[in-house]
């Protein structure tokens, strides 16, 4: 039976931890004298010495902060980031465990699930891309070809094992077609999003990733997966608190690491719940898509609305599809459900 | 001539000593599970108050017993664990979940023996059990091998009952609580031999 009060904890801790993390980074990061080669910051000293004064443009370092998760695209802005992608990430990273301990979740190794492949393979996998491909030394092919090798593989390491990639047997058409259909379809939200995020507002698409996870948990739950959807809350609750805390020291911070993180998980939980839980094709893909939604704000007419209107309308854009789908899976779960329930009432009333 | 004699005492005695270990080989009558007149059951404690029975409808299995040597003998068991019914299609589905069976990433629940004995009013057996994802061995005893031929097809009868726990078998130990961890599985299963 889900325990509400646990996930509530599990939530409180991964946030504290999260957010706490992320502001002491800032706090080490800024009392640094020495910063290291290699990050944004260090390529911005070393240009702000030699810079002329044109590239001081107002609002720069915010569109740099926003920068290309697909394709790295370089900035000249005077003041990128002040806090290297990579400790967002490791915040994140920590507030994930904490919640995952919190929730008594048992690690086995080698992993037996595909909950164990997804927490213990592919969270990992995606953070250490992301933790990689951040790096301004790294050559944005490599990086992209480090977050095509976890898209065009995720699907598989999931199904390992299972009765759709069963050991020793050949994968039939039905399996690679369910593998090319999810996985191209992963590689086109991150492709949209990523778009999305060099240009403003990007906060708002990170804040519509996390809804999107904590939903796509409760609809797991709902589906009859109970643990599966508690591994979201963790995850949902690290990426909204690792933005929250951004905003609070209101320092411009890169943030494409999150982006990738954020959905590659919202990936890896619905194909769980989908092909191994109990969750519809719908369901996934509705919940799937939501944050696309956040293109909405690119119409002709929105598109001069001010920044914060634009993230409001973005995470409400987001919210409505996530809603009528978790009140459909409430009234599915209350039509199945209430066989049980009913006869045990039935018996006590008597 | 004694040439000959001996060469036929030799072949004489090959031809026995094979027609002997043949006799032999052929002693174990091998059965096939018959899914008809067969059950898979189980029981599990619901809040520690009462008893929740559920079987698996889909089992198949098939057994050689060797009534001149026991040891020989051999069992086989597969159930798909999919086929789980407790007489709610609700709760059933829950069952198939990964908080407990997980039937698409552990499809089958096995039994294969390693070790046969006679005992008096059946066999015990020693073997493998698989389930969800891991395997212990275990120790059963098979009660009957009362044998009848009808309609020209040979029938065996054997039973046995055994307790396992969800814990020692990797099943989620969040999910263990309103559900017991301890199930008793009761086997009831006729083979049949033409």
């Amino acid at each position: 039976m889900p325990d509400v009060l646990l996930y509530f904890k599990a939530s409180l801790l991964t946030t504290i931890a999260s957010m706490f993390l992320v502001l002491a980074f800032v706090v080490l990061w800024g009392k640094r004298s020495h910063i290291l080669p290699g990050t944004d910051a260090f390529e911005l000293r070393a240009r702000k010495s030699t810079s002329s004064k044109t590239d001081a443009r107002p609002g720069h370092e915010q569109e740099f902060a926003s920068a290309c998760v697909l394709r790295d695209q370089k900035s000249k802005s005077p003041l990128a980031s002040t806090l290297p992608p990579q400790f967002l990430l490791l915040s994140a990273a920590a507030g994930i465990l904490a919640g995952y301990w919190m929730l008594h979740v048992e690690w086995s190794w080698p992993p037996i699930s595909a909950m164990d492949r997804f927490r213990e393979l592919i969270l990992p996998a995606i953070g250490f891309v992301e933790f990689v491909a951040c790096w301004r030394a790294v050559p944005r092919w490599l990086a992209l070809v480090l977050r095509s090798v976890v898209a065009l593989t995720i699907g598989s390491v999931l199904m390992h094992g299972s009765i759709y990639l069963p050991h020793g047997s050949q994968i039939t058409w039905q399996t690679i077609g369910i593998l090319a259909i999810t996985q191209l379809s992963l590689i086109l939200l991150w492709l949209l999003l990523a778009k999305l995020a060099i240009k403003r507002s990007a906060g708002a698409i990170h804040i519509s990733l996390a809804i999107s996870i904590l939903c796509s948990g409760i609809i797991i739950m709902l589906g009859g997966y109970v643990n599966g959807g508690a591994a979201a809350i963790p995850l949902g609750c690290a990426v909204m608190s690792v933005v929250g805390a951004t905003r609070i020291v209101s320092r411009a911070t890169d943030m494409r690491s999150i982006v990738g993180f954020g959905v590659v998980s919202l990936f890896g939980l619905l194909f769980v719940g989908r092909y191994f839980g109990g969750i519809s094709s719908t369901q996934a893909f509705v919940v799937f898509f939501a944050p696309a939604l956040c293109w909405g704000s690119e119409l002709p007419v929105i598109r001069s609305w001010g920044d914060r209107t634009i993230g409001l309308l973005r995470i409400l854009l987001v919210s409505i599809p996530l809603l009528i789908v978790l009140l459909l899976a409430k009234a599915e779960f209350d039509r199945r459900m209430v066989p049980l329930i009913s006869s045990s009432e039935t018996r006590l009333h008597r | 001539m004694n040439r000959f004699a001996s060469v036929s005492a030799t072949l004489l005695t090959l031809s026995i000593a094979i027609n002997t270990l043949s006799n032999n080989a052929s002693a174990a009558d091998e059965y096939t599970y018959d899914l008809v007149h067969s059950s898979v059951s189980f029981k599990a404690r619901h809040l520690d108050i009462s008893w929740i029975h559920g079987r698996f409808n889909e089992v198949d299995g098939k057994f050689s017993i060797d009534r001149q040597s026991p040891e020989k003998s051999s069992f086989q068991l597969t159930i798909k664990a999919d086929s789980v019914d407790t007489a709610n299609p609700a709760r059933d589905e829950h069952l198939r979940q990964p908080d407990y069976f997980d039937t698409k990433q552990f499809p089958t629940i096995e039994f294969k023996s390693t070790k046969v004995k006679a005992i008096e009013g059946g066999y015990e057996v020693t073997g493998d059990f698989t389930m969800h994802g891991t395997t212990r061995e275990i120790t059963i005893k098979l009660m009957g091998g009362k044998e009848i031929e009808s309609r020209g097809v040979k029938r065996i009868g054997l039973s046995t009952e055994l307790k396992l726990k969800r814990s020692d078998y990797n099943f989620d130990k969040t999910a263990i609580g309103a559900i017991g961890d301890e199930a008793i599985v009761i086997i009831d299963c006729e083979g049949m031999s033409k």
